[in-house]
């Protein structure tokens, strides 16, 4: 008898525990202790325990967190000799790599959270509803769920063509008559011929810049996802191609190969880096790039150190294209963007889980990336309006908040906020013809992983080579088929076939 | 029946013993040295085992699954395999080849140097790059060298002449690590040298002077076979490094325009090793590495011996 009771009261404390979370804070009556090891994405001259924002989300859950802040230039290498240890480590943690060949999770050093999704998960399944990808990078190939995302937006920060305006009206046209690629290209050949900056110089415009490992974002003109996503694509019938061999990469080569020889393309695309990028910014040398849509308000400040925000029209303007194939495309991202474990070993696994839930609701993406009401911002007929202090940053105070800390498993609720109205506009305008990647961040099987790390790599040097060669000529396009024909002896068949494999898995095939 | 302890076998320890009396101060400060190149050099090499296994973090490193070969088997047969291994004997080779000769050459003439102002000035001007770090090098190297009022193609077109994109040309990669490499470290490595040369008896100069040589002659005669077995030992030593080409300047310095000259072995295993975490695969390729490179030492101290009577062992 004394046992059934005991079964009972126990079964009742248990569902008790998890009914006293239902979504929303506190996640427990009693205050809530959890060891965290992590790393701050902005910089650890940023204290979290400053954080106003941040700690408010922990005063509304009633939890206090032991936090281990690391370097994120150093995260990895600290964290794995960690991780590959075992011991002593705390209840959450920022998992290396997202644990990409599960080898963590293998080895059994994270808690199996499938159930707790489900019982607890109350955010959590709203952010799969609103990101179709998601779930499908969490899930392994056996079904279940070990990690807590960061989640990225997908929409809002689109990498899309930002055209320096200026130089548009200098060399007789209107940005509203840039409408199709060939338009653009007879923009650039323009730029080169003028001088679009007026310094006197015909010769220092830049009418299309680069930086190393960016041009691949020109594929989206394409339809053709050349980057996040590593070459593979998959298409509407759910059929995974690789972007690298496609015919309208081919396309794309041809064009970028022509820009390269007329002096159109930066000449040192493949190795110009941020500096090199600044300094033409500085000099009002850019005419135009691909580039997070976020960063026309940061360039026109670049370009003209007396451009008020909100006041002037910004100088860098984002642009859609429509492409060869009729497409109009900007090139968006995946919203997985890492994974964080709770420990095995962690006495308190649904607590924790609990408090992770809880910063993906709608209330922590308010009070981190808004602020708080009547300090930050007001809502004025439902609309969000954010206070100078806000808005004039000054002394970094948003990121001293917290804005975009990236510390715990939360999400980004609307990276657009800092920007002026005319770039938020923008970003809004540009929205509906967001291309996200398709293969996106996945758990493989043992097997499929085996062929990833014996061919991937090399594939991609192989692509990534060739891919410069051929937009700098130094290898001729004749050469296409023998390029890939190279690609599929070097075991690039195999390769689309695990990612076909885990294309219909996501499907539910 | 009472064991007898043989009687050179007791003479031996006596001596043991009254060795370690007689320098006990001066093993006492080779103890932590001993106890460093233990921990941190000797015992992991058990860790090299790895190379012969399928490591999975978590789980130790002598549980994983035995592979036998198969990581070696699989960076052979890797299309990259024989160019990251060109690349690394061909910019080492050519690092020794032109780097090699330079500090003793700087050296010698130093040495020659009679204000001890202007020598001490010289020396310490040319050990400054030394100092300078890899990333910052290779931000030199890319302000100098790019198109785009980079003060190398300015001169270049000063001269009438057409500017050469040195950044993204695969012919140019060589040429422009070795060059830097030797500028940086000519001076710094040429103190050893400069160190030996003072070292030599002044009467042999005395000597040749009254023979009537010349300053070549004096290098050649005096100089050169008097710092020859410092140049063996330094030369047995750099051999011992042919295969392993510093990952972090090439790493700053390479990009997919210049894969075909500049991708060395330590790039390509962070490639495919490390990024993709494939710790075994990584393992197997620096332990190869390591042998190569153990083989070049024993070669050349072999050679040296039989040859020049100077060796490491």
């Amino acid at each position: 008898m004394k046992k059934l009771i005991s079964l009972l009261l126990c079964v009742m404390l248990l569902s008790g525990a998890a009914l006293a979370y239902d979504g929303a804070a506190p996640i427990s009556d009693e205050t809530v202790t959890i060891s965290v090891l992590t790393t701050n994405s902005a910089s650890l001259h940023y204290d979290f325990d400053g954080m106003t924002w941040f700690q408010e989300v922990l005063k509304r859950a009633n939890v206090v967190l032991d936090m281990e802040l690391l370097d994120s230039s150093t995260y990895s290498d600290s964290v794995k000799p960690r991780l590959a240890a075992a011991v002593d480590l705390p209840d959450l943690i920022l998992v290396p790599g997202s644990d990409a060949d599960m080898s963590y999770i293998n080895a059994g050093l994270f808690a199996d959270l499938t159930d707790l999704y489900e019982t607890l998960g109350f955010n959590l399944q709203k952010q799969f509803e609103t990101h179709a990808d998601l779930e499908g990078s969490l899930t392994t190939p056996d079904g279940k769920k070990y990690y807590l995302p960061y989640v990225y937006t997908t929409d809002s920060n689109m990498r899309c063509l930002m055209i320096n305006e200026p130089m548009v009206e200098a060399v007789g046209m209107k940005l509203e008559d840039i409408v199709t690629l060939d338009d653009f290209t007879e923009f650039l050949y323009k730029v080169k011929e003028a001088d679009a900056n007026g310094n006197g110089d015909d010769t220092d415009e830049v009418p299309l810049f680069s930086r190393a490992g960016m041009i691949g974002l020109w594929g989206m003109m394409w339809g053709l996802d050349l980057n996040d996503g590593g070459g593979y694509q998959v298409e509407d019938d759910g059929t995974v191609i690789c972007t690298f061999t496609d015919s309208r990469y081919k396309d794309f080569l041809t064009w970028a190969n022509q820009l390269y020889a007329d002096g159109i393309l930066y000449n040192e695309y493949a190795t110009a880096n941020y500096d090199v990028q600044t300094t033409l910014f500085t000099n009002n040398q850019m005419a135009s790039m691909v580039h997070f849509i976020s960063n026309c308000t940061g360039y026109s400040q670049t370009i003209n150190p007396d451009w008020q925000f909100n006041v002037d029209e910004p100088i860098m303007k984002a642009v859609v294209l429509e492409g060869p194939t009729g497409e109009k495309n900007v090139y968006g991202r995946g919203s997985f963007g890492g994974a964080f474990g709770i420990n095995a070993n962690c006495e308190q696994i649904e607590n924790v889980f609990a408090f992770c839930d809880y910063l993906q609701s709608e209330e922590v993406g308010v009070l981190t990336w808004y602020g708080i009401e009547g300090v930050d911002y007001n809502i004025v007929d439902g609309e969000y309006v954010f206070e100078p202090v806000y808005l004039d940053n000054k002394d970094n105070y948003l990121t001293n908040m917290g804005y975009n800390c990236g510390a715990l498993p939360s999400y980004q609720l609307d990276y657009m906020t800092k920007q002026c109205n005319q770039v938020r506009q923008m970003a809004k305008d540009l929205a509906p013809y967001v291309m996200n990647p398709t293969n996106v961040f996945s758990y493989k099987l043992d097997s499929e992983n085996e062929i990833i790390n014996a061919y991937a790599a090399d594939l991609k040097t192989y692509m990534d080579e060739n891919q410069t060669a051929f937009i700098m000529g130094t290898r001729s396009l004749d050469e296409f088929d023998a390029y890939v024909d190279t690609l599929n002896a070097m075991g690039l068949q195999d390769v689309i076939a695990v990612y076909q494999a885990i294309a219909d898995r996501n499907a539910g095939k | 029946m009472s064991a007898v302890r043989p009687v050179n076998q007791t003479s031996r320890s006596a001596r043991l013993m009254k060795a370690i009396k007689r320098d006990k101060y001066l093993l006492l400060m080779f103890l932590p040295i001993f106890v460093y190149y233990l921990v941190f050099h000797y015992l992991p090499m058990s860790g090299a085992i790895i190379a012969f296994k399928n490591f999975k973090p978590g789980r130790g490193i002598y549980n994983g699954e035995w592979m036998g070969l198969k990581w070696f088997i699989q960076y052979f047969q890797s299309p990259f395999a024989w160019r990251t291994i060109r690349n690394t004997v061909f910019i080492s080779g050519y690092s020794i080849l032109i780097g090699f000769p330079i500090p003793i050459l700087f050296a010698i003439t130093v040495a020659e140097i009679r204000s001890s102002k202007v020598r001490r000035a010289v020396q310490t001007v040319s050990y400054l790059p030394h100092f300078i770090s890899t990333v910052v090098l290779v931000g030199m190297i890319n302000n100098f060298f790019t198109m785009n009022n980079g003060i190398v193609n300015m001169i270049i077109q000063a001269l009438g002449g057409d500017q050469i994109n040195f950044l993204v040309n695969p012919r140019w990669f060589r040429t422009l690590y070795v060059g830097s490499g030797v500028w940086q470290s000519f001076g710094f490595n040429s103190i050893i040298y400069i160190a030996a040369i003072t070292g030599i008896d002044p009467s042999l100069y005395e000597a040749g002077k009254i023979d009537g040589i010349t300053k070549f002659k004096e290098a050649w005669y005096i100089t050169l076979p008097m710092i020859s077995q410092t140049i063996v030992i330094l030369f047995i030593l750099r051999l011992g490094q042919i295969m392993s080409v510093g990952f972090e300047k090439v790493f700053l310095m390479y990009s997919s325009a210049v894969y075909e000259t500049a991708d060395v072995i330590s790039t390509y295993v962070y490639r495919k090793g490390i990024e993709s975490t494939n710790y075994s695969f990584a393992s197997a390729v620096g332990l190869f590495n390591s042998v190569i490179n153990f083989a070049f030492v024993f070669i050349a101290n072999q050679v040296s011996r039989a040859t020049t009577d100077t060796s490491l062992w």
